[in-house]
């Protein structure tokens, strides 16, 4: 089973994505042998109401998709948002959640996000952090956001050992300041989406953070699909290694 | 024939080792390298790069092609390093972040390029975070194009913001881009291929500072027209070194 951590669905609004349906997003994702994909509205991101998004993409997706599994965008900053976990939850399914603390603007340190993670781990839920979605310097003009501070987020982890997190959208660099701060915890967990240095990138990982803590993310639709699967498919580690980023261990965080 | 156009000797002492072993295991059949460091580099440190690249070029002579790395504004001295890499067996010439490439200085290194049949590898990237003091833009690649029409220059990494940089260069047939890099999006190679075509569009890695099978995906397993796909894989790098590369 291969499940990719880190898919969004939509439009953005600072460049034409070449797939922003989830038939498109489905279609590209199989090719790739992808069986699951954890997704989450992208144009949610940018909404101040994000919740308008996770009900589009619910609707989308529509109740019984074997392949998607939807996780909410929900800003701990913006009134309402445990009616609307209850909802994301409870109406629309939802599975997990998904935090955009740069671009929505709210501490990972306020006691609202604080609360939001652990309500979001009663459900059972994981809750992924994204440290970015594109690169800094390709950002437009209108809209330049800093990356969430990696060291924020492994307190998060420390703070909450019931939630599993997982950093999204991380370097390699990134990984590693991470993975040194929340040490051996196993609630940390990091997508390889943005993992595409040095030289053996996800050698190196497996090398220096262990492969049980890992998950394949293709970035799609932002990244083209196939460079997150080839860099871990025919990276020099064992297979066992192999099969536990490219789906195991994301398995056994969602429960299945 | 699989080239890397863009690799470099940097960031680690054992590079020159590690690129050979990887590249091998991929199937990647020669890389193209230049040795760097600082921005601004001054004489010696050139020289100690340049250095470097001719103990690879000459220790693995069947993988590695030797590109001379040089700061415009050294003058003659620049331009006595371009013609020892040539009696050395170098086969180009990069640029980095000395100097815009649309700067005076540069002139005389691009005649002498001309001058060799040699391609120059100049490094580009619009950055919205702001550019190094002398880090060229696409725009400023392109004047080069323009002022020499018959230079082959590569710009790397298409230009780092593609979409910006795609339009900036599309006019100037001389001026072909490289894949380099980290980004990966989607529509990039499309839009390249569409707008350049695709004699004009090569590829590169940024090894030992990028991932190999990374940035060789973007290429290998896109959905390209196989002929188009050989161009960009070997075909185009080839054709720039004119000969004096064999397959």
């Amino acid at each position: 089973m291969t499940i990719d951590f880190s898919c969004t669905i939509g439009p953005w609004a600072f460049r034409r994505l070449q797939v922003t349906t989830v038939e498109g997003t489905h279609k590209a994702l199989r090719r790739e042998g992808i069986d699951r994909a954890v997704v989450s509205s992208l144009p949610a991101v940018l909404y101040k109401n994000p919740h308008a998004g996770n009900e589009a993409l619910c609707e989308e997706i529509g109740p019984a998709s074997r392949f998607f599994i939807p996780f909410a965008v929900l800003n701990p900053s913006f009134p309402g948002w445990r009616e609307d976990l209850r909802r994301c939850a409870k109406d629309l399914g939802m599975k997990g959640l998904r935090l955009y603390p740069n671009y929505q603007r709210f501490s990972l340190r306020s006691r609202e996000t604080k609360a939001l993670v652990r309500a979001a781990a009663e459900l059972g839920w994981v809750t992924c952090v994204s440290v970015r979605l594109e690169d800094e310097r390709f950002h437009h003009w209108a809209m330049k956001a800093k990356p969430t501070p990696v060291a924020q987020i492994a307190q998060l982890a420390l703070d909450i050992p019931d939630a599993a997190i997982v950093l999204s959208g991380g370097s390699h660099p990134d990984l590693q300041a991470f993975f040194r701060a929340v040490s051996d915890a196993p609630n940390a967990h990091a997508e390889l989406g943005w993992v595409k240095s040095p030289l053996e990138a996800v050698k190196t990982c497996v090398e220096q953070f262990g492969a049980e803590r890992l998950l394949l993310g293709t970035s799609f639709p932002f990244d083209v699909p196939w460079c997150g699967t080839e860099k871990i498919t025919r990276a020099d580690i064992p297979e066992e290694a192999k099969r536990a980023i490219m789906g195991g261990n994301a398995g056994r965080l969602l429960g299945n | 024939m699989i080239i890397d156009f863009h690799a470099h000797l940097w960031a680690r002492d054992d590079a020159e080792e590690a690129m050979a072993a990887v590249a091998a295991r991929h199937g990647v059949d020669r890389i193209c390298i230049s040795a760097i460091r600082s921005y601004v580099p001054d004489v010696e440190e050139v020289r100690e790069l340049n250095a470097r690249t001719l103990r690879a070029i000459r220790k693995w002579p069947d993988l590695y092609l030797g590109f001379v790395y040089v700061n415009p504004k050294h003058g003659d001295t620049a331009l006595r390093m371009v013609d020892e890499a040539a009696e050395q067996g170098m086969v180009g010439i990069k640029l980095w972040t000395s100097c815009y490439a649309s700067d005076p200085s540069v002139r005389p290194i691009a005649e002498k390029a001309i001058e060799f049949g040699w391609p120059i590898l100049q490094h580009a990237w619009r950055k919205w975070t702001g550019n190094l003091p002398t880090e060229s833009d696409p725009r400023h690649v392109a004047r080069l194009a323009e002022r020499y029409p018959e230079l082959k220059l590569v710009m790397a990494h298409i230009g780092g913001d593609w979409e910006y940089a795609i339009k900036a260069v599309r006019h100037c047939p001389n001026l072909c881009v490289d894949t380099s890099g980290s980004l990966a999006h989607t529509g990039m190679l499309e839009m390249s291929i569409a707008e350049l075509g695709a004699d004009r569009v090569i590829w590169g890695t940024d090894m030992p500072g990028a991932d190999l099978i990374y940035t060789l995906a973007k290429v290998d397993r896109a959905p390209l027209k196989p002929r188009d796909k050989q161009k960009l894989l070997g075909g185009n790098a080839l054709r720039l070194f004119g000969g004096s590369v064999s397959r």
